[in-house]
């Protein structure tokens, strides 16, 4: 089974989604995505700025992340950074390394509140847009370079964040699953970076990634609130072109005929963290992705899950068991608290249920449910510019042909049958098990 | 139409709508006690919260103490009935259900789209007002909510909070986990789920915050006929939770992490009988918090570049209900006797009024943008009116604090709160032997 998304260029004239309105800028270097409403009190400004995960280069993007939330040299200290976004009345400014699929994106984000709500004009967008092109273009470089001290002291953070996200027992099985699970793909890194890669970097080497990465790829400028086109491109016009139109980013998921894996490992934690990674092979762009989707809430999505009510609530075996989709590579993930003793009967009722699904289908009445649920979330996402962004940024990483509504449009076609097929192609992957004991490892035994 | 609502008066029907919000808030509370908030707005899901004044801290009812966990408990058990579980039901309507139990009250909220809102509503009254505890399902359950209890056992955010609690209020009901121990779970049965349903879950102790594309009149019909005409025989004085005493001491427990968490508590005496002041306890504190430790300040900047605290873990958290106010200051930190005593310093420095005094305009130029940013999406739409309710507020009420509030209003706050308070320490994190010094 494999997937494969790629970022593609796009048309020069624009195109219009049910979401967002969308022109390119710089030949089409960047790109400005506008969701027009007057729905919310506030507007916004997310610049994603993507490429594929890499080793060494997915630190560095993590650290200089860190350094663009620090200053610019308008505001080069965190006090008047903070004084000045909360004078423009509690205006939010963050930078972030985020995760979508096998891309990571360095994101830019800026919001402050419409000016029908202030006591005069302020154009909080505008000063919003500066605030971030000068992050990006005119960081805190008093000699040229990153603050030497800044840099330091951001290595130091950055360590402690991940010591703290991989002592989150939950994060440490997800993430440990996905390293054994995808050893020699791109998903097996972290948006977040790896502690052991912090130490190779310097002002130097931070300020020369910032601006390879910045001459990468293309960019993505996406604008929410009550703000047409033509002033929203405006705001872009802010920021410089990437120089690279023609770079292509693609990824794909492995080949693999190998057995399913078990690892367990041990480290101090209360409770067993269970992740079972499987393969599907359909992803986002995938004509059979609504019915993964389905699939999903059927066996675990919810309360209602196969798996919630049989291992949960007739067997008593956890608290929490669930199921996701990972969109990108088509992954299908099951996480459970359990006891280590538990663990095969877990892992039996999770294959029984997928052989059920797969031979059987599901009820009529399951499939309605999960329908319902599902466009209900897809449909309720209108009301989230959060979730509409998320989704838009997904399907280009993904070069997925489908907006929300045609989302919408072939959840709604999805047959009993359609679901039987697409459990025919789960594959366990690894079942990965944090157990509880003395002995911490790395390695992990089978 | 705007009705002007009294401090400390609900009256039984208002419509309120505020002009600079562009927002509009019915409420409506029936005679057996049953109260509506009905926020009309456009958008294509309906976000419904009904809230019942039973919580880990409500422990006694007439004729018997309740064990610590049986809110919780039967939080866990409402949803299975004698014709089956609803959580089917709400699956067939599309509905998005979740329950959650606090120290005061226990919620569910339940996200439907438009055309689902009364059947799902009709789920909602069945699901608080019939019991059904079957021994059976009670046994396995208890199960489920042991596994429940371990699964938060080397969570940090709850440790270090409960360890906070227990730092603050020693051997009292506040100090034990909201789900109970081993102990009272096994003393918890279906008697006991059956009184305290019968005590706690009356109607003039629910409140409905409905937000989202309804129609009020329809809204306000359909609650009257599911929730207004229920029988309220109990005296609700009968089961208020007693007040929590703050006795500060340090605690330390162990936990594999990275670094230690530190919480500081700082505790002082509820305002709750004073009509407005737990919200003004809750605002002022915010504000007087962010001007002292936020990310503008003096401190936040110099011991983030020292490395003694981490913008993802250092903040504060404010709680004020009817039986406790108190806050918690701290996060990660590889000194957590530097960062506390530091943190102290910070807090009492004899100069605290006149930094107030200079940064209140930058705070509440911040204050007024979260303020108004809360009217957003329907979900932060529906915590505000929660938390303005649940405080026997108007939310629109809650918003002219925010506008009124000025310099002497914190440092009165601070002097009363702050100021020579003794601090509770709770210290969680790696090598740390469990101790708790009384």
């Amino acid at each position: 089974m494999a997937g494969a998304q790629s970022v593609r260029p796009h048309s020069q004239e624009g195109e219009q989604t049910s979401d967002f309105q969308s022109r390119p800028l710089h030949d089409g270097r960047l790109w400005v995505h506008v969701h027009s409403s007057k729905r919310y009190k506030s507007s916004t400004l997310d610049l994603f700025l993507p490429t594929v995960l890499q080793p060494h280069r997915a630190t560095g993007l993590a650290l200089i992340s860190r350094l663009l939330e620090r200053g610019t040299q308008s505001y080069p200290s965190l006090q008047q950074l903070n004084r000045h976004t909360d004078l423009l009345y509690g205006a939010r400014y963050f930078a972030a390394t985020q995760r979508h699929g096998a891309f990571q994106t360095l994101r830019l984000h800026f919001s402050a509140l419409d000016d029908r709500y202030l006591p005069r004009s302020e154009a909080l967008l505008r000063k919003g847009a500066r605030l971030l092109s000068d992050a990006l273009h005119r960081p805190h470089a008093p000699t040229g370079v990153f603050d030497p001290d800044w840099v330091e002291q951001e290595k130091t953070g950055l360590l402690n964040t991940l010591a703290a996200s991989l002592a989150d027992r939950s994060n440490r099985a997800q993430r440990r699953c996905l390293q054994i699970m995808c050893a020699s793909e791109p998903y097996r890194l972290s948006a977040d970076g790896e502690a052991v890669e912090i130490k190779a970097f310097d002002e130097h080497t931070l300020t020369a990634l910032l601006r390879d990465h910045l001459e990468q790829g293309v960019g993505h400028l996406y604008v929410c609130g009550d703000i047409d086109v033509d002033r929203a491109c405006k705001l872009g016009e802010q920021f410089p072109p990437r120089s690279d139109v023609a770079r292509k980013l693609c990824v794909g998921t492995e080949h693999t005929d190998r057995p399913a894996r078990q690892v367990v490992e041990f480290g101090e934690a209360s409770q067993g963290r269970l992740i079972v990674g499987h393969r599907s092979g359909i992803h986002l762009a995938h004509g059979d992705y609504p019915a993964l989707l389905l699939l999903n809430l059927i066996l675990g999505g919810d309360i209602y899950g196969r798996l919630y009510r049989r291992v949960r609530e007739q067997e008593g075996l956890c608290y929490h068991i669930a199921s996701y989709v990972e969109p990108m590579a088509g992954f299908l993930f099951v996480e459970a608290g359990i006891e280590a003793i538990h663990l095969q009967r877990v892992l039996n009722h999770i294959v029984d249920e997928l052989h059920t699904l797969a031979s059987q289908g599901p009820t009529s009445e399951e499939l309605d449910n999960a329908r319902r649920i599902s466009l209900h979330r897809l449909e309720g996402a209108a009301d989230h510019r959060d979730a509409l962004i998320h989704f838009d940024l997904l399907r280009r990483l993904a070069a997925a042909p489908v907006d929300r509504l045609r989302l919408v449009e072939e959840v709604r076609q999805v047959r009993v049958e359609s679901v039987r097929d697409v459990a025919r192609h789960i594959v366990r992957d690894t079942a990965y098990l944090l157990a509880p004991g003395l002995t911490e490892s790395a390695g992990g035994g089978v | 139409m705007s009705t002007q609502v009294g401090h400390g008066q609900q009256p039984d029907s208002s419509e309120r709508t505020h002009a600079m919000l562009g927002e509009r808030i019915c409420h409506h509370r029936w005679q057996n006690g049953v109260q509506l908030w009905a926020c009309p707005r456009p958008g294509r899901s309906v976000s419904m919260h009904l809230s019942v004044a039973a919580g880990a801290l409500h422990r006694q009812i007439p004729g018997i103490e309740l064990p610590a966990g049986t809110a919780h408990f039967l939080e866990h058990r409402l949803f299975e009935k004698q014709d089956g579980d609803l959580s089917a039901r709400f699956a067939a309507l599309g509905a998005d259900i979740d329950a959650e139990t606090g120290y005061t009250h226990t919620s569910f909220t339940c996200a439907v789209q438009p055309d689902a809102v009364d059947p799902s509503l009709r789920l909602m009254a069945r699901l608080v007002q019939e019991s059904y505890f079957p021994t059976e399902a009670v046994e396995r359950e208890r199960e489920i909510i042991q596994r429940e209890i371990e699964l938060y056992e080397d969570h940090l955010e709850w440790v270090a909070f409960h360890a906070a609690t227990r730092a603050l209020y020693a051997n009292q009901p506040i100090a034990e986990d909201i789900a109970g121990t081993t102990q009272t779970l096994c003393s918890i049965d279906a008697e006991t789920l059956n009184q305290a349903h019968t005590h706690l879950y009356g109607p003039d102790r629910i409140q409905l915050i409905i937000v989202g594309p309804v129609d009020n009149k329809e809204t306000l019909d359909l609650v009257g006929e599911l929730f207004g005409s229920t029988a309220s025989c109990l005296n609700t004085n009968l089961t208020r939770p007693e007040p929590a005493k703050v006795v500060p001491r340090r605690i330390e427990t162990s936990l594999a992490v990275s670094r230690p968490r530190l919480w500081l508590g700082l505790g002082a005496a509820s305002p709750w009988d004073k009509p407005h002041q737990a919200m003004q306890r809750e605002l002022h504190l915010e504000w007087v918090l962010d001007i002292l430790l936020g990310g503008a300040s003096p401190f936040f900047s110099q011991h983030y570049e020292s490395a003694l605290i981490d913008a993802e873990s250092f903040g504060s958290e404010i709680y004020v209900d009817e039986p406790f106010s108190f806050c918690l200051i701290g996060g990660d930190t590889d000194d957590p006797q530097r960062l506390g005593e530091t943190l102290l310093a910070t807090l009492i420095d004899s100069q605290t009024p006149d930094q107030i005094r200079a940064d209140v305009d930058r705070a509440r130029r911040r204050a007024y943008g979260e303020l108004v940013s809360s009217f957003e999406d329907d979900d932060s739409v529906r915590e505000f009116i929660e938390t303005a309710a649940l405080r026997s507020c108007h939310p629109f009420d809650l918003v002219d604090l925010y506008l009124e509030t000025d310099a002497e209003d914190l440092i009165a706050t601070w002097d009363l709160t702050i100021r020579d308070r003794e601090a509770a320490w709770a210290v969680v994190g790696p090598n740390v032997e469990n101790r708790s010094g009384d």
